[in-house]
């Protein structure tokens, strides 16, 4: 278990190292998800499971996936722009 | 402010309370046709859209806690680029506005303070500020603690440091005071401050400013409880003094394993508030005290309370088999943050290949 936890973090890392930040942030929740789903099959050592839950939940909170902008994002603020007008508009 | 959030599902009824981040309404849930909560973000800090952002990611991962004594939230949006954060509402009073307390009242609410940090605790969330205000008390004396993920959000854009957002220092560990990493010890030794305030009327150092409260913590003596109230007993003080010590290694191992020292610390009845710890009865339970009741709600009691004993004491428990009160602080390094995120991720994949040998 602590292999594959192990080797999952090493994917997150290298995914950094590659610049592909999206790829790590999903990697790293898949890490979240595996450590908690460990934890709760009682795989961790109870001593072990404050330090490698806050270990996880930390990497997922550090790495910001922030997708290139796109020429057709435009659209997207547009229609924020409409939607913010439409709020607006209710108030 | 408008009177109604989320396209109308949310009508505004009136203002709870103002803080330093945040202003609280009452609100009603059309959909759902329940009271709700709903926390606004103040404007000035709803301008920085970094912030924004994680107080919405944090209150998204606070969702995820699902305990009779953690406040549930709901839902989450934005309205006018102001983020929301729809919540359980909790009629009742915070710990703070009870004031000092006699430690028969004052430790059956700790012990839910405990359960409720140790269940976010195990799902891997640290609280960051817990403080009288954000432990919120019905009328039937059940607790529940408030705003999971929102002080994170604000350390992580380092709001804090301008003193407005954490608000009173009184009860952050020696640890995050100095700006350092942060762990579930930390909430530890802030609920530890908390009950020291509750127990004694005065907070366990007196400063007026953020280095003053670091000297403090660095070489100042915390006054004993019971120089302060003599009432309280021993043991109770020991369980208070253990929680609030300055390394985080020798605090009690965790939040159960310091409900667990608070618990035999006492020969109070607690079985109906340890019940609620770990069970959902509450809406439907009687108002009424257990001495009152009839014979069938003292044996449940009693089995909740054996069951309580139990998980409290499978989870303070050591490899060696002894309660972690009593162990020495387990010698475990916590995995090194790293500069960077992939340094972090390098670091905890080397910890747990060395842990895993």
């Amino acid at each position: 278990m602590a292999a594959s936890l192990a080797a999952r973090s090493d994917e997150v890392a290298q995914a950094l190292a590659a610049g592909d930040a999206c790829r790590a942030s999903s990697l790293a929740q898949q890490l979240q998800q595996e450590t908690l789903a460990s934890i709760n099959a009682g795989h961790v050592p109870t001593s072990f499971q404050e330090h490698l839950a806050s270990a996880a939940s930390d990497l997922v909170s550090r790495i910001q996936c922030i997708p290139p902008a796109k020429p057709q994002d435009r659209g997207k603020h547009k229609g924020r722009e409409k939607k913010k007008k439409k709020n607006e508009e209710n108030d | 402010m408008n009177e109604t959030l989320a396209e109308g599902r949310y009508r505004i009824q009136r203002t709870l309370g103002y803080g330093g981040m945040a202003v609280v309404y009452l609100a009603h849930d059309e959909e759902l046709r329940r009271l709700v909560a709903i926390k606004v973000l103040a404007e000035h800090l709803s301008d920085d859209s970094a912030f924004r952002e994680r107080f919405l990611q944090e209150s998204r991962l606070a969702s995820r806690l699902s305990h009779p004594n953690v406040v549930q939230v709901y839902d989450a949006g934005e309205a006018d680029c102001r983020p929301y954060i729809v919540m359980e509402y909790v009629e009742g009073e915070t710990l703070g506005e009870r004031g000092k307390l006699a430690y028969e009242d004052a430790v059956p609410l700790a012990l839910q303070a405990c359960a409720g940090l140790q269940h976010a605790h195990a799902a891997g969330l640290v609280h960051r500020d817990v403080k009288p205000a954000n432990l919120l008390v019905r009328e039937d004396d059940v607790l529940k603690i408030a705003d999971f993920g929102i002080a994170r959000a604000a350390e992580l854009t380092r709001l804090t440091q301008h003193g407005t957002v954490l608000g009173t220092a009184a009860y952050l560990a020696p640890e995050q005071a100095k700006g350092e990493e942060v762990r579930a010890a930390a909430d530890v030794y802030s609920l530890g401050a908390v009950l020291y305030e509750v127990l004694t009327g005065l907070p366990p150092y007196e400063f007026d400013s953020l280095p003053e409260l670091i000297a403090l913590q660095t070489s100042g003596a915390i006054t004993p409880v019971r120089d302060l109230e003599p009432s309280v007993p021993e043991p109770v003080e020991a369980a208070v003094m253990h929680a609030l010590a300055r390394d985080p290694r020798f605090r009690p191992a965790s939040a159960s394993a310091l409900g667990h020292e608070l618990a035999t610390a006492t020969e109070l009845p607690t079985e109906p508030l340890l019940a609620t710890a770990i069970s959902e009865p509450l809406r439907g339970r009687p108002h009424q005290s257990l001495p009152g009741g009839s014979a069938w709600l003292w044996i449940a009691a009693a089995t909740a309370l054996a069951l309580v004993a139990v998980v409290l004491g499978l989870l303070s428990l050591g490899g060696d088999g002894k309660p972690a009160a009593t162990q020495q602080p387990a010698p475990i390094e916590a995995p090194v943050r790293g500069a960077t995120p992939a340094d972090e991720a390098r670091n905890l994949s080397a910890w747990l290949r060395r842990y895993s040998r």
